[in-house]
Parts: C-alpha cells; structure tokens; sequence
C-alpha cells in the first residue's frame, strides 16, 4: 500500500481518516513501538495483511528463536 | 551513503546509516532511558564533566549536556561519524581517539560513558586508560551487548567477519565483571536489559523485512546465515553497569584477589570523597 493509499484510509467506526503515529503493540511479554496508522478519535489501529502475515510472524518467529 | 556495493561499505560496521536509529540520532539499542539510568544511579551532578568513549555522533553527549547539565564531551575513532556529529550537534565537543589511548591528563574526568563500545576496545588497556582518567572513586558507566551462553572460544575468534562490530568482541558476563575487578573497579550495579535488543530485532524486522535480510546488508562479503546462526547460539544479551574506580590503595588488594569469581552487585553507589557534590 503506497503513502497515498494509506493516508485514505478511514476509521470504520469514527469515518475520519487515519493518521500515521507511535503506537505499541504487546507481544508476550515484550511491549514494542512502531509508526501505524491510527484513528485520532477512537486509537484503534490498522495493521496492514501485509504487516501481519509478513514482518510481524517473522518477529514472532525470530523472538522464538533467540 | 549509499551502500550497495562492498567498496562502499565502510570498514566499521556500526558506521552504517543502516545502524542509526532515524528518532532518536543513537547508534546503539535503546534510547536515553538506559543513559538516564546510569547518571541518576551514579549521581552525577550539573558540571560534572563527563567524557563518552566511542560517542558515534555525539546524541548522548548532547543530550547529557543539555538535560542534566553536564561537562560532557564525546570522543570516537570514527572521522565519518565525528563529522556527521558536528553537523547535528555544533554545540557539542567531540575529539577523534581511541579509547586505548586517551587524549586526557590523568584524573580528569568524573564519569566515562560507554554506550555499546566497551565491545570494540581491548578491554584490558581501554580500562587501564579508564583507571587512569578517571577520579578516584569516579564512574565508569557501561551499556554493551553481552553473550547470556559464552562461546568457548573468544567471539573474536568465532564471529565470522573481519568487519568491526561488536559482536566481535562482547564477552560474558563473569568473564567481563571479573576484568573489570582486577582493573581496579568496584561494580555497583548491573541490570539485565536485553528488552532492548528485541526493539532493535523489531525495528530491523520491521525495515528489512526479517534479520537476515539485514545481515545481507551488513556484512555482504561474509556468510549472512553463518553470522545469524553464530550470533544466536550466543544468546545475545544487553546489560547496564556501574562500576566505580577503586580508592587508591585499594586497588591492587583486590586485583590480586584472584579466586573470588566476579564481584556481586552491591546495587549501592558509594559517592565517596569526590561524590555528588563535593569540590574538586
């Protein structure tokens, strides 16, 4: 999804668009920082099928590992 | 810098841009909050100076001057990351030297700040430099990559690359803390916090694509699975510490105290007579 694409997309609940910003996501017992794309209103936050199925099962995988 | 080919790779690992963390201008894991750690725990004071062994750009520096107050100045072998240090922060003093050989009078210096650089110097004559700036009862302030399962041979030995990094040169902690002893430095606090080397896995991941993308990147000249694989059976760590320049005639007490395995944290700074406050 390129810049443009995901500066449209909106908040299924709140219908505002969504705005790139720091969120944290907690994996076991590892809290990790990441630039996601979020609602201003509400916070819930799109995690791309790209971002999900593909970086974030190799961090999950590699964490496994160490 | 463009690095897509092996002549333009620099000869230093950690002078990669691929190493800098974009937020935060540090080329380490972790951000302030592990150097914030170091200077309450030792107390160091406004006006304290300070002098931060391999500072990359300087970030700590400019911040530890900025936010605590203190005398702080950065030095680095690295004339490409000096440079790009004096760009970003002019009000900052850095120096080009190595920590093997200190451009400084003897006691000089309150506090030496290594931020994940203690692994690329020869431990023991950096820390002999280290004894000799340092005041007596003065700070030596440590985060590095540590091995949580040691290699038995020296990682210098087993890393495989001939490219400076710290992976090189990181050792175990017993082997570490037993040095430090018998160099003259009592340690007062050691703290786990390989928390942050899963962020820097994270955000490499979250770049990259997966680690071993990045050590194609890296290292491209040597064997990227080989590295991953060697790195891994190490069970890599990071570790926070203080440790604190023996009075006098303390000193060879206890560096022929051999025998007594590495000192305990005591997790209780002792100020001393050149302590928060003091005159000097």
């Amino acid at each position: 999804m390129n810049n443009e694409s995901r500066s449209r997309v909106l908040c299924v609940k709140c219908q505002v668009p969504l705005e790139e910003g720091k969120v944290s996501i907690a994996y076991l017992s590892n809290t990790f920082y990441a630039d996601l794309l979020r609602c201003p209103l509400c916070g819930q936050v799109f995690i791309p099928e790209e971002l999900a199925l593909g970086r974030m099962a190799e961090v999950e995988k590699t964490l496994e590992d160490k | 810098m463009s690095i897509n080919t092996l002549t333009q790779l620099p000869n230093r690992v950690y002078e990669s841009e691929l190493f800098l963390n974009k937020a935060t201008g540090h080329i380490r894991p972790g951000g302030t909050e592990l150097t914030r750690r170091l200077v309450e725990f030792c107390g160091l004071q406004p006006g304290d100076r300070l002098l931060d062994v391999g500072c990359g750009t300087g970030a700590s520096v400019a911040y530890l001057q900025r936010d605590f107050g203190l005398q702080a100045q950065g030095l680095d072998p690295s004339a490409l990351l000096l440079e790009r240090g004096r760009r970003l922060y002019p009000e900052i003093i850095l120096r080009q030297g190595r920590g093997e050989e200190l451009p400084y009078p003897n006691q000089s210096w309150k506090g030496i700040l290594c931020e994940c650089s203690l692994s690329l110097m020869e431990l023991e004559v950096a820390g002999q430099e280290f004894y000799r700036v340092l005041y007596p009862g003065g700070w030596l302030m440590i985060t590095d990559l540590y091995w949580r399962q040691p290699h038995r041979q020296s990682p210098g030995q087993v890393f495989p690359t001939r490219r400076s990094c710290v992976l090189q040169g990181a050792r175990g902690m017993e082997d570490l803390l037993q040095h430090l002893q018998e160099l003259g430095f009592a340690l007062r606090l050691w703290e786990d916090c390989s928390q942050v080397l899963n962020q820097m896995v994270f955000d490499i991941i979250m770049e990259h694509g997966s680690l071993t993308a990045f050590w194609e990147k890296i290292l491209p000249a040597d064997d990227p699975g080989l590295c991953q694989q060697t790195a891994v059976s190490g069970k890599p760590g990071y570790y926070l510490l203080a440790a604190q320049k023996k009075w006098g005639g303390e000193r060879n007490v206890i560096g022929k105290n051999s025998g007594a395995g590495p000192a305990r944290p005591l997790l209780q700074p002792d100020h001393g007579p050149s302590g928060p406050g003091s005159q000097r």
